[in-house]
């Protein structure tokens, strides 16, 4: 080798191999920033992500850049339609390429200056593109560096390269050759056979390609699956596999030309007048970047959903445990909730800045923000449509100011792009909330595309758009993504009906895993299952499965029993609500904890009335638990109900003794009866004891009228006649009847025992008992209401007596156990004069100070029956005075336990 | 027997550059790309599993995770590396540019290496006690080319000041084996000064991500700081803070024969009270040594016992099997706690179940309940996932050490 030619060589080589000193170039810089944006803040953003995917787009956002770096480091690239010759056979292909490019460019004779030698590299990709007068030819060496080279500099390089056998795939990525006879608009880019691993743009290379040129035979399914981005495929010579070639690139929306030689392939370039726009590449990042945004978008409603729940149920306070259970839960969700709301943004925030970047390079090749002319790009279509569907799930979780302007300009774009309005609507209108039109919705649901995120969207709308299971499951089964909790459950479905057990109840199972479950009542109905996987649907809150294990209420595991017993009724099992009620009234009783049993036998077997459980037992305890805590309107109403032997022995027992009714010892025998009929032989005693029984009656009663009544009868008494001429009795009479009959109880209108003389006073104390009749009406009222009924209140009895009135209050404590009568004395009024009874009422002392609304909210009642209409009139709410006449029928002895009481609570 | 044998030889000397059919040979050696490598490929795709296993468990430390396994990804790439650096611990030598690393290194090694600006100080080189006297270059792609010293001078100098080629892309790493240097528990490794003062912004950062990358690899630092510098300045800290190294770093100042006693004295105090105070890394010793003197000026026989240390802990570790199954214990452990955590939820809810009475508030708690319940069972499926996915990934690695031997 000659000195000379050495050093040549020398030199040629370390064209190639310089290094980039400084990277001040603003393409390098951009891709700096780029990265540096990647593995600085992407990165730890997306650590706090649980995306099973998130790995995959970091590495598809790193790849992007090296795709874009491609077009940065060869700007001829943009804007044209990438034509890539694949593998072509290496002496025919680069020989035809060669002598149709760059033969007899600068009057030399190539192929005599190359006799045997290539003249294209055979293991670096070239691009041939356009020469616009610079003539330069360019490589992309192995340090990321673009060095310019000489014609005879670089077939110097491919000769050398040939004679002393240096691989130059180990120096360099890419060439770049200008050729003044190359077509416009168009580039080409010839791959060679052996490009590899080794060269890190291959894929990147691959993905510039939009038109695909190979050979018959070497056109596979294989070849073709690496070239991600071709809308066209020109294939000269025979193909080997024709129809499953066919096939791929009919479902990849491909277009075949079929071409005799390379040279007709020129020809049908040269009449190729369309340019592209390939540098949507913001849509791109922006599609793969959204996946998380949209993913966190749906963690958001996920975890927006039970916290409604939880918040719902902690307006209730049932027991201190399991209200912190789930205040604690309802602060670990909103904790997540928030968490996912804050990397939202930061996440957002950094898809801004890797977005605005990409905006920068593309402006600085001279590319619009946003491209319109994006519709030969096979990809865009999907890319932006997906983009849509990110956005409006995106937009409607974490809504911006201008929500709906930016979903409406992407729906724009893609229109003017690709058509297909309805589509687009259809999605819009989705996002808007507004109707949707049928021929829409006709369309969309036809509309195909090989996308999944199109798919979800679909199965999302799936009943909007009436789809089958059928034609959801073809849908599901296309897709090859990780599926969600539904989609498997309708796969498993569609597999039962296929008669593919297996499948199915790997599928039905793994929805259920996910919360889904329905799936969970699909196994049930349609699967022979195992004793263990009973009791993975029941922790799955399968009510039926829930219900098998509870039922069997083994004493062994009683608990277990009970907690799937539990989790089958919160689910609206009936028959698990109704065994509880059971369990529970059993407890009832027993004796246990009677209070709580109580209230859980009425909820449960009310619930399971409501829920249409017809079984008059239900009823029957009701009425009888309401008999025990002495609520006998709701006793008789139940009991009534159920006409239960036992239920019509406590109407009896309520009817005999006119416990919250009329006394109606008619009645009470008739009920007797009907319980002994129908079995009930207990109540033969009682039956025979009421016959016969005389009802003692022994209270004095002086009416409001003014007269004495005993027994329920008049008696004579002598009156005094009073200064406003209203005969009333005289006390001395009194007195005299008193000594004579021995009355238990004496009841008088409170104001007229105000008013009896000292002695009498005195008299009636000591020798009988003496309650007003407001005391008496309290304690019954008391007695007789729902502690919610009663909880707080203020409660007035008016007495009107002989022309005066005379008012009592009471106030409740706030719990509704107890309750007091106010020191407040009752006052009279002659109102003669007055004629105004709701003037009246505001001069009564406990009433001085209020308003008449203040009255209003009085619980009122009155001991006559002529002054009730008139406080009706001025919509004073009456309450109805019959128990006035119950007193008169109660025996001695249950009087006599009330009046002790009545002391005890003075 | 010097690395360089004829210290006197001058440039023009150099067969490579005289005789240029040697000079190509030399360089398609380089080059030569080698056929795809099975192991490599498996180890991507073993990793790819990893990931995508790791993206599906809810980590406190994913990240920290994520670059541990990286790096070891990294560090499997490097095969040949592996192999020669086998049962020694790696000694880094760092330090700012004109801190002295080669003078430094050449005289605890007895050795020569080229000094100086050039383009060698941005080839990793490792120094290895051996029998006998050999260098290899590590290629970019992985091959391991034998290359006497011409070559070496050939590649770091001649080449690059005649032609200006640069070679600090194709050769990833260079192996100097030597019977002077008497440590063989030891391989030294000379990184790249991590700051040229004429550089720009965007090219110290690169450097310095190099530097770092081949420093955390390493097991021991040695930090060298000039001593016309007189202190351990922010830089130095900030970027010794920011290693992963382990163990613990020796600090010198160089250069200490230009400096009265005292004065050095006073330097290493006021060093050693900086990193005490403001340092996060555990400091062997301080002290002011000179290379070309190879005296110690403060601090004893530091240097020495320092080496020494390193030495007898060396051992016959594969350590990167080992840090995969730490991170497996790791993610074992972690998912443990996940398990109990869920376990206890459910006992909770368990007892919530029974006890509570109003089926309409059960709804949420059945909810709740049945999450668990699933959490448990992923969590349990993950964790045969964890256990068979590392099972794989240390099955290559072992298969790759087989390889290797």
């Amino acid at each position: 080798m000659r000195a000379d030619q050495a050093n040549n060589v020398f030199v040629v080589l370390s064209n190639v191999m310089e290094e980039p000193a400084v990277k001040k170039d603003s393409v390098e810089g951009l891709l700096e920033d780029l990265e540096e944006i990647i593995d600085d803040e992407l990165i730890p953003v997306i650590e706090k992500i649980l995306h099973t995917q998130k790995y995959g787009i970091i590495e598809s956002v790193k790849n992007l850049c090296k795709d874009i770096s491609l077009y940065l480091y060869f700007p001829e690239l943009v804007n044209k339609v990438v034509a890539g010759f694949h593998r072509p056979p290496q002496k025919l292909g680069y020989r035809v390429i060669w002598q149709q490019f760059f033969e007899d460019t600068s009057g030399r004779e190539r192929t005599s200056v190359l006799p045997e030698v290539l003249a294209l590299a055979d293991s670096v990709p070239t691009i041939i593109h356009t020469d616009s007068g610079e003539k330069q030819i360019k490589c992309l060496n192995l340090a990321d560096k673009i060095v310019s080279l000489t014609e005879n500099n670089y077939l110097d390089l491919l000769r050398y390269s040939k004679e002393k056998n240096i691989d130059l795939a180990g120096l360099l990525f890419l060439f770049s050759l200008p050729s003044h006879k190359m077509y416009r608009n168009q580039s080409f880019v010839v791959i060679p056979e052996n490009m590899d691993i080794h060269n890190t743009y291959s894929d990147s290379v691959s993905k510039l390609i939009d038109i695909l040129v190979i050979q018959g035979k070497e056109c596979s399914e294989d070849v073709l699956k690496c070239y991600v981005n071709i809308s066209k495929v020109f294939v000269y010579g025979n193909m080997v596999n024709e129809s499953s070639i066919n096939d791929y690139c009919t479902q990849r929306h491909i277009l075949i030309e079929k071409f005799n030689s390379l040279s007709e392939i020129f020809e049908r370039f040269k009449a190729q007048k369309n340019s592209i726009i390939n540098l949507g590449y913001k849509y791109y990042m922006k599609n793969i970047l959204y996946e998380i945004s949209w993913y966190l978008s749906v963690k958001k409603m996920e975890l927006e959903e039970p916290l409604v729940d939880i918040n719902d149920n902690l307006l209730f306070k049932d027991d201190e445990g399991s209200y912190n259970y789930l205040k604690n839960l309802q602060g670990r969700y909103s904790k997540d909730l928030d968490s996912t709301i804050q990397i939202y943004t930061e996440y957002r925030n950094i898809c801004q800045k890797l977005i605005q970047k990409i905006g920068q390079m593309q402006e600085s090749l001279g590319i619009d923000e946003d491209g319109t002319c994006l519709n030969q790009h096979i990809k865009m279509d999907e890319i932006l449509l997906e983009l849509i569907l990110k956005l409006s799930v995106m937009h409607k979780q974490f809504p911006e100011p201008n929500s709906r302007g930016i979903l409406r300009n992407y729906c724009s774009v893609y229109k003017q792009n690709f058509g297909r309005n309805e589509v687009i609507d259809v999605i819009l209108n989705d996002f808007l909330g507004n109707e949707q039109t049928k021929s829409d919705l006709e369309i969309f649901r036809n509309f195909q595309m090989d996308s999944i995120v199109l798919k979800q969207k679909k199965l999302d709308m799936r009943h909007q758009l009436s789809l089958k299971n059928e034609d959801c499951a073809k849908i599901i089964s296309s897709m090859d993504v990780l599926l969600r909790s539904f989609e498997k459950r309708i796969l498993g479905e569609y597999c039962i009906k296929t008669g593919q057990i297996e499948l199915a109840k790997k599928y039905l199972f793994d929805a259920l895993e996910m919360g889904d479950e329905t799936a969970g009542k699909v196994i049930l109905d349609s699967l022979n299952i195992t004793a263990q996987d009973w009791n993975l649907l029941a922790d799955r809150g399968v009510r039926e499965a829930a219900f098998q294990i509870g039922k069997e209420l083994n004493p062994q595991r009683y608990d277990e029993c009970l907690k799937y017993l539990h989790i089958a009724a919160s689910k609206n099992h009936l028959r698990a609500i109704t065994m509880l009620g059971k369990i529970s009234y059993d407890m009832y009783n027993e004796n246990a904890e009677k209070s709580q049993k109580a209230e859980e036998v009425i909820r449960y077997f009310r619930t399971a009335i409501k829920k249409g459980c017809e079984d008059p037992v239900l009823k029957e305890a009701i009425g009888h638990i309401y008999y025990d805590l002495g609520n006998y309107r709701s006793a008789i109403n139940y009991c009534e109900e159920a006409d239960t032997a036992y239920s019509n022995y406590l109407l009896g027992t309520i009817y005999e003794s006119g416990l919250g009714c009329v006394s109606d010892k008619k009645r009470a025998l008739s009920y007797y009866e009907k319980a002994i009929i129908s079995g009930y032989t207990a109540a033969q005693t009682v039956y025979e004891g009421l016959k016969n029984a005389d009802i003692k009656q022994s209270v004095l009663r002086l009416t409001p009228e003014g007269s004495w009544l005993f027994k329920g009868n008049a008696v004579h008494c002598t009156k005094t006649k009073h200064k406003s001429n209203y005969s009333f009795p005289d006390e001395e009479g009194v007195k005299g009847f008193l000594d004579r009959d021995k009355p238990f109880l004496v009841t008088m209108p409170t104001g007229y025992f105000e008013k009896c003389r000292h002695d009498i006073k005195s008299f009636l104390l000591n020798k009988t008992k003496y309650i007003s009749l407001a005391d008496y009406y309290m304690y019954l009222w008391f007695k007789n209401t729902s502690r919610d009924e009663r909880k707080g209140r203020r409660v007035a009895f008016i007495e009107y007596y002989a022309h005066q009135m005379c008012v009592s209050t009471y106030v409740v404590d706030q719990l509704g156990d107890n309750y007091q009568k106010e020191p407040n004395k009752a006052d009279i009024s002659h109102t003669r004069t007055k004629k105004n009874i709701k003037n009246d009422i505001m001069l009564l002392k406990p009433f001085k100070k209020c308003d008449w609304e203040d009255i209003m909210k009085f619980k009122t009642f009155s001991a006559e029956g002529n002054i009730d209409e008139k406080l009706q009139k001025i919509g004073v709410k009456m309450v109805d005075n019959r128990w006035e006449d119950n007193m008169l029928r109660t025996d001695n002895e249950t009087l006599g336990k009330i009046i002790a009481d009545i002391m005890k609570k003075q | 027997m010097a690395l360089f044998e004829n210290e006197t030889m001058n440039e023009e000397a150099n067969i490579y550059f005289d005789d240029p059919k040697k000079g190509i040979e030399l360089i398609n050696k380089m080059i030569l790309r080698r056929g795809k490598n099975i192991l490599f490929e498996s180890e991507r795709l073993i990793f790819n599993k990893v990931y995508q296993v790791l993206a599906e468990l809810n980590l406190e430390n994913e990240l920290e995770i994520y670059k541990t396994l990286e790096n070891i990804s990294g560090k499997m790439k490097e095969l040949q590396k592996i192999k020669l650096l086998e049962g020694k611990k790696v000694l880094g030598i760092g330090g700012q540019f004109s801190a002295g690393k080669s003078c430094f290194i050449n005289s605890i090694t007895n050795t020569r290496l080229p000094e100086g600006q050039g383009p060698t100080t941005s080839i990793a080189t490792y120094t290895i006690n051996a029998d006998t006297q050999k260098n290899l270059a590590i290629t970019f792609n992985d091959s391991m080319i034998e290359l006497d010293a011409q070559a070496i001078d050939a590649i770091t100098h001649q080449f690059s000041e005649q032609y200006q080629m640069g070679f600090s892309y194709l050769i990833k790493s260079l192996v100097v084996y030597t019977p002077d240097f008497s440590y063989p528990g030891i391989a030294i490794l000379d990184t790249p000064g991590y700051s040229k003062p004429d550089s720009s912004k965007k090219i110290r950062n690169r450097d310095r991500c190099m530097a770092k990358e081949q420093l955390n690899t390493v097991d021991y630092l040695i930090w060298l700081v000039d001593v016309e510098n007189g202190e351990i300045n922010d830089k130095d800290l900030e970027f010794i803070s920011s290693l992963d190294v382990k163990s613990e770093i020796l600090v010198v100042f160089t250069k200490a024969s230009v400096k009265p006693k005292s004065e050095l004295n006073e330097i290493v105090q006021h060093a050693k009270h900086t990193l005490a105070s403001r340092g996060n890394k555990k400091i062997y010793d301080v002290i002011a040594y000179d290379s070309k003197l190879k005296e110690t000026f403060i601090g004893n026989d530091s240097l020495e016992r320092y080496l020494k240390m390193i030495n007898e802990t060396s051992e016959d570790s594969w350590d990167i099997e080992e840090q995969i199954q730490r991170i497996r214990d790791q993610l074992l452990t972690q998912l443990g706690t996940q398990s109990k955590m869920i376990q206890t939820e459910i006992k909770k809810l368990d007892a919530i179940l029974i006890r509570t009475s109003n089926i309409e508030h059960i709804a949420a708690f059945v909810k709740e309940y049945s999450k668990c319940k699933s959490e448990q069972e992923i969590l349990n499926k993950n964790k045969q996932k964890v256990i068979s996915v590392f099972g794989e990934l240390i099955s290559v690695t072992s298969l790759m050490k087989r390889g290797i031997k």
